[in-house]
C-alpha cells in the first residue's frame, strides 16, 4: 500500500480547501469521486467533491494532499480516503457554534485512523473569536484521551500549514532530521 | 435583559453568511449586544455590500420599500449617495463603530429613540470588554542556530556536563522582566483589570479581555530590558504595576501593531531572559514533563523546537537526555523549557499528574522514515 496520502478534515467552512490550496505544489482541483458506497442506498451516480493537492518531492515522489467532504453525510467516504494515509490534520473553525462537538466528531470518526498514525489540530478564525482558548481545546482533547499539537492557524497562509504538517511528523517521530 | 427599544435593529440583505458570522461577533463584543441583525421589516438601517453583483438592484429595492432607512453602504471605493453612509472595507472596528453612532444619530433625529448609555462612548466599549483581535497574524519565526544566536543576542558558552559550570547554567525569572510581566498576568487575570507595568522605558499594559498586552517599543530595545536583571530600590521593589483608569485606556494609541497575544510576548520575553539557560530550581538529570505542545505557529521558536515539543510531550525525561536523544544544543532544549515554564506548560516532574495524557500505541515509525524525512525536508525548504 503506498503511504503517501496526507488528509485534510473538518467541517464545512473551516478552512480545508485553503490550507491544502495554501501549501500544494499545483493549483487544488476539486475532484469528483464517484460515491460507490455499497452498503447504502445512494444512486451510483452520486459524486462528492474533494479537494485535491500535491506536494512534488525531489526525485519525482510525489505526497497527495485531500480534503474530505466536509458534509457528515458523506462520511462513508472518508475511511476509504484514509487509506494509505500518513496522518490526519483536523481544521477547526473557532466561530462554529460548538467547536467542541466538531472536534469530538471528527476525532472519534477518525478514531482508528489516528490511532495507527497521528493527528494535529490547526484552530482557524482565531483573529475573529479568540474563544475558546487553544487551553480549553487541550482539555477537551486530553478528555478523549489525546495530547496532539493543536496550534492556531491561518489557513491562508503557508507557513502556517507547513508548521502544521512538520508537527504530525515530528509527531510521528521525535527523532526525524530532514533530508 | 436588554432593553428592547435600545437596540439598534439592521438588516442584511444579501450579505453572505460568512460576513454575517463575523459581524455578529462584533455586535456581541465591542457593542455588547445593542446592535442586531433583524428582519427586514423590524429593521432601522441596512448594510449593503454595494461592490457585489445584483447590489444597486438591491439598494434601489430597499430605499423605495423603506425610505426612512439609514443604509450603509459597504464598498471598497467612497460613495457618496444621498440617505446613506459608506463604510470603507476592509472594515476597521472604529470606523464601523463611527458609522454605527452616525446611525443611531440620525435614527434619532428623526425617530427620537434614546440611545442606550452603553453605545455612547462606544471606545470604552471596545476597550473594557474583549476586543475582537484584529491585529496582523503573527505567524511564527521559525529560527535557525544562527538566527537564534542574533535573537538573543548572546548565548552562553557554558558546558552542563561540567559540574563546576553547572550554576551558571541557570537563571532565577523573578530577578528579571519576565517574572515581573508573569506575575501582573496572574494578577490582570484574576482581577480581570486592565493593569499597567512600569518600567524603566514604555509601560506594558495587559489587557486580559483579549489577553493581549500593548507595548510601544521595537524588539531590540525591549530585548535589552529582558536580558539583565530589572534594578531593584533600596527596600527591594522592583517595577511597579498600576490599574489602568478608563480614560487612560481611552487616551492610549490604539494602534494594532502596538498589540501583541499575551502567550507569544511571555514566551518571548522568557527566552530572552533565560539566553540559552534554564530555570532555577530545575534538576538537569531529573524528569521534566511538558504539559502540552505551546502554540508555535504564534511563537519565536527556538532551533528544533518542534523535535524537542514532540519529545517533550511524549513522556517525561530530563532536559540533558533530551538534548543528547536529539543530538542538539542543550541551550536550545533549556530555552525552549524555560518558555515553556513561563507559559506554566512544564516543569520538575514530581507527580503522576505531571505525565501527558496516555498516548496510543506509538505507529510503525521506523518503517516509513525516509519518507517522513523527505517531507520534512521539502517543508522547511519550502
Amino acid at each position: 500500500m503506498n503511504y503517501n496520502k496526507i488528509i485534510f478534515t473538518g467541517p464545512v467552512g473551516a478552512g480545508k480547501t485553503t490550507a491544502i490550496s495554501s501549501i500544494s505544489d499545483v493549483t487544488p482541483v476539486k475532484t469528483d469521486a464517484l460515491a460507490s458506497d455499497m452498503t447504502k442506498q445512494r444512486k451510483p451516480s452520486t459524486t462528492v467533491a474533494m479537494d485535491y493537492g500535491v506536494l512534488n518531492l525531489p526525485g519525482g515522489e510525489k505526497i497527495h494532499l485531500y480534503g474530505t467532504p466536509g458534509q457528515e453525510r458523506f462520511d462513508f467516504m472518508w475511511d476509504i480516503l484514509t487509506s494509505g494515509g500518513i496522518g490526519l490534520v483536523l481544521l477547526l473553525d473557532n466561530t462554529r457554534a460548538n467547536p467542541f462537538q466538531d472536534m469530538k466528531f471528527f476525532l472519534e470518526t477518525f478514531e482508528t485512523f489516528i490511532s495507527a498514525t497521528r493527528v494535529v489540530i490547526g484552530v482557524t478564525q482565531t483573529d475573529i473569536s479568540p474563544r475558546p482558548t487553544i487551553d480549553e481545546y487541550y482539555l477537551q482533547a486530553q478528555a478523549l484521551g489525546l495530547n496532539p499539537p493543536i496550534f492556531e492557524v491561518d489557513a491562508r497562509v503557508k507557513k502556517d500549514v507547513s508548521l502544521l504538517i512538520q508537527s504530525l511528523l515530528y509527531s510521528l517521530d521525535p527523532n526525524l532530521e530532514d533530508t | 435583559m436588554q432593553n428592547q427599544s435600545k437596540i439598534l435593529k439592521i438588516a442584511a440583505p444579501a450579505l453572505d453568511e460568512r460576513m454575517k458570522r463575523t459581524l455578529r461577533l462584533f455586535f456581541l463584543g465591542p457593542c455588547q449586544n445593542t446592535v442586531v441583525f433583524a428582519e427586514n421589516s423590524a429593521a432601522r438601517a441596512a448594510l449593503i455590500d454595494i461592490d457585489a453583483i445584483g447590489a444597486e438592484a438591491l439598494l434601489n429595492e430597499q430605499q423605495a420599500t423603506y425610505p426612512q432607512r439609514i443604509i450603509v453602504l459597504l464598498s471598497l471605493t467612497e460613495q457618496q449617495r444621498p440617505g446613506t453612509i459608506w463604510l470603507k472595507k476592509p472594515v476597521q472596528i472604529q470606523e464601523m463603530l463611527r458609522v454605527l453612532d452616525t446611525v443611531r444619530r440620525q435614527i434619532a433625529d428623526t425617530m427620537a429613540i434614546d440611545e442606550p448609555a452603553a453605545a455612547a462612548e462606544p471606545t470604552k466599549i471596545v476597550l473594557a470588554a474583549d476586543r475582537p483581535r484584529r491585529r496582523a497574524h503573527e505567524t511564527a519565526l521559525l529560527l535557525d542556530e544562527q538566527g537564534f544566536g542574533n535573537f538573543l543576542g548572546t548565548l552562553p558558552d557554558v558546558d552542563p556536563y561540567n559540574t563546576e559550570q553547572r550554576d551558571a547554567v541557570y537563571y532565577d525569572p523573578k530577578r528579571y522582566l519576565q517574572g515581573y510581566i508573569q506575575a501582573a498576568y496572574k494578577h490582570a487575570l484574576q482581577q480581570d483589570r486592565i493593569l499597567r507595568i512600569n518600567t524603566s522605558a514604555q509601560p506594558i499594559i495587559v489587557f486580559p479581555h483579549s489577553r493581549e498586552i500593548w507595548i510601544d517599543i521595537n524588539d531590540d530595545d525591549l530585548r535589552e530590558q529582558c536580558v539583565i536583571p530589572v534594578q531593584t530600590s533600596r527596600n527591594g521593589a522592583g517595577l511597579t504595576v498600576s490599574p489602568l483608569s478608563t480614560e487612560e485606556v481611552r487616551k492610549a494609541d490604539h494602534s494594532l501593531e502596538k498589540f501583541q497575544g499575551m502567550e507569544a510576548f511571555l514566551w518571548k520575553l522568557a527566552l530572552w531572559a533565560s539566553s540559552g539557560r534554564a530555570p532555577e530550581g530545575i534538576d538537569l538529570d531529573q524528569p521534566v514533563y511538558l504539559r502540552r505542545w505551546p502554540n508555535l505557529t504564534r511563537f519565536v521558536n527556538p532551533p528544533h523546537a518542534l523535535r524537542i515539543a514532540a519529545l517533550m510531550v511524549e513522556q517525561p525525561r530530563s532536559l540533558i537526555s533530551v538534548a543528547e536523544r536529539l543530538n542538539t544544543s542543550p541551550a536550545y532544549v533549556f530555552a525552549f523549557f524555560s518558555a515553556a515554564c513561563a507559559l506554566g506548560l512544564a516543569g520538575q516532574a514530581k507527580r503522576r499528574i505531571d505525565h501527558p495524557a496516555p498516548r496510543p500505541e506509538s505507529p510503525p515509525r521506523r518503517k516509513h522514515q525516509g519518507m517522513l524525512s523527505r517531507i520534512l525536508g521539502y517543508l522547511r525548504r519550502h
